[in-house]
């Protein structure tokens, strides 16, 4: 048996009998003192609105179909899709939700160039993804890995919102994997000690070793 | 020697498990390409025609999942993988089944011959003790039943090497698994009134701290393994939190935080409480934040929470921060894991069967 392990996988004696409906539940059979989903929960946090114990799936449903911020429709409205497997993963919906999170932040901030870039960043390292066979057109520039670097660290720091952390470490590993950023960029202090290779594009250092501008 | 045959199982429960969650972790990052390529060589050990009838086998099988597991170290100090709760993953996962699987591989290619020889007279049982046992699993044992041959002499290996029973029916290693438990002392608590029976009560530790003392059943075998587990989600994620056990006169006791006095989301909501104000959309978009990357968190151990909802997460404001905690756990549901060889519902694994509520 070779299944990969959903997170909302149920297993039954030998093998995945069900996928556990985690958002939105079964709806159409309860009301919803007794259903549990992420997504209805989320939506009234960001509605800042509860629900009357009365409702049910289709009621919800009809509401939220009259939703007119669409920020709330990108982040949550799959979690409401009739068809489960096209409702997201938690990790998935904490991206979304990160993401969004950061740029309201980076805003209020007044650092939305910050946010541009590593949107870029992210757009470049998406488009490798889909097409890796030729080179890329565009690669990360030293300012691009630079501000990579300095927010490598960034969780909610002092006088800071932003979560950035997360995105940096990944679109720096990212974009060495795709050949996107130029491990030149980041220097290897000489104590460090290979993992069978002495190339410096096997490594990656910490910033006490940075020595970009 | 005292082996089992569950160990057989255990053993490959292991790798398969490392596979997964190799496989999970692949998924997860979408850039780790090599991964693949790993997971795929270990199922081809797997799921191939071996019998494990000598250590060459097993030791092959070991390289494999070494092999997998040391790409992924090396993605982690490469740092590839985006999300944060993939190093909560590694530390909380990788290394633990880094370590079951080397132990059990070691005592499999030690005593392989002790417990086929339990597998031929114990092969019906297996089913109903473990209750999850796979077709590749039963597959291997039949392998192994067919073609096992002379072992006898890694018999004195082990017997050199001291082998330990399996370490859940083992009362050795279950003292050991209740050493992880903290003991909260009597002089360390403040009962404003004892119940007179073996009942829930409420009181609180000299830290401050309000709790809930839920009555426990301290001589289930299970018992001290599902306190470290809950100590060690609790202490990774917002929920209710463990303090310890505590002996009382009439039994033995979980001490709980008692989250009388934080604000349900619901009455929050429902503008009940006005304690907490979630006016500012953007403290709002970071509550949601939170809950998510929890429940995150909990998938990625294979927990399904199943009932959430604004009555099962209470708020708590620290320094004018709000932070979920979420109850109700005893709902939750274990999807898959090495655990699963004992127990596939993490209702009776941890919760249900933990506190007699």
């Amino acid at each position: 048996m070779n299944v990969m392990i959903l997170p909302n996988m149920a297993w039954g004696k030998d093998e995945p009998i069900a996928r556990i409906q985690i958002y939105g539940g079964y709806m159409k059979f309860r009301l919803f003192p007794n259903c549990d989903s992420l997504g209805i929960l989320l939506w009234q946090i960001l509605k800042f609105q509860s629900l009357p114990s009365s409702i049910g799936a289709s009621g919800f449903m009809a509401s939220f179909s009259r939703e007119t911020d669409q920020t709330i429709v990108n982040l949550i409205g799959d979690c409401f899709d009739r068809q489960p497997p096209k409702r997201p993963h938690a990790f998935v919906l904490m991206q979304r939700l990160m993401d969004e999170y950061n740029r309201r932040c980076a805003e209020a901030e007044g650092r939305t160039v910050l946010v541009q870039r590593f949107e870029k960043c992210r757009n470049l390292v998406n488009a490798r993804r889909l097409c890796s066979n030729s080179p890329p057109d565009e690669t990360f520039s030293e300012a691009d890995v630079r501000v990579l670097l300095e927010y490598d660290e960034s969780w909610e720091s002092e006088g800071s919102g932003l979560r950035l952390a997360p995105e940096a470490l990944f679109l720096i590993g990212a974009g060495l994997l795709w050949g996107l950023a130029d491990p030149h960029h980041l220097s290897v202090p000489p104590t460090v000690v290979g993992r069978g290779s002495s190339s410096i594009e096997g490594r990656m250092v910490h910033k006490p070793y940075l020595t970009v501008g | 020697m005292k082996m089992s045959v569950g160990d057989v199982i255990a053993v490959l429960q292991a790798v398969r498990d490392i596979k997964n969650i190799i496989e999970a972790t692949f998924a997860f990052s979408g850039e780790c390409q090599g991964l693949k390529e790993k997971c795929e060589a270990i199922d081809k050990i797997l799921d191939g025609n071996t019998s494990f009838e000598n250590t060459e086998e097993f030791t092959t099988l070991r390289t494999a999942v070494s092999d997998a597991l040391s790409y992924l170290k090396d993605c982690r100090k490469r740092r590839f993988v985006r999300n944060p709760l993939f190093e909560v993953l590694f530390h909380s996962r990788i290394e633990k089944y880094t370590r079951i699987m080397n132990d059990w591989i070691v005592i499999a290619i030690l005593s392989v011959d002790v417990r086929i020889e339990r597998a031929l007279t114990e092969s019906n049982t297996i089913v109903s003790e473990t209750r999850h046992v796979s077709k590749q699993t039963l597959g291997v044992l039949k392998r192994m039943e067919e073609k096992m041959t002379d072992f006898t002499f890694l018999a004195e290996r082990v017997q050199r090497l001291g082998v330990e029973d399996h370490r859940y029916s083992n009362p050795a290693a279950r003292s050991e698994l209740w050493k992880n438990v903290p003991v909260i002392a009597p002089e360390d608590v403040e009962i404003p009134k004892q119940p007179d029976g073996h009942e829930e009560f409420i009181g609180s530790l000299r830290t401050g701290d309000a709790v809930r003392f839920v009555p426990l059943e301290r001589n289930k075998i299970d018992t001290p393994r599902l306190l470290v587990v809950y100590g060690e989600i609790s202490r990774s994620v917002g929920i209710q939190r463990l303090f310890g056990i505590y002996s009382g006169r009439f039994g033995d006791y979980a001490v709980m935080e008692d989250l009388e006095v934080e604000v349900v989301l619901q009455d929050i909501l429902a503008n009940v409480d006005t304690k907490i104000k979630m006016i500012d959309p953007l403290a709002r978009l970071k509550l949601c934040l939170d809950l998510a990357t929890c429940i995150a968190y909990l998938h990625s151990i294979d927990l399904i929470v199943k009932v959430i909802s604004d009555s099962s997460v209470y708020i708590r404001n620290v320094t004018g921060n709000l932070v979920p905690i979420l109850v109700n756990l005893q709902h939750a549901r274990l999807v898959t894991s090495l655990l699963i060889v004992e127990n596939n519902n993490i209702a009776s694994f941890v919760f249900r069967q933990l506190f007699l509520r």
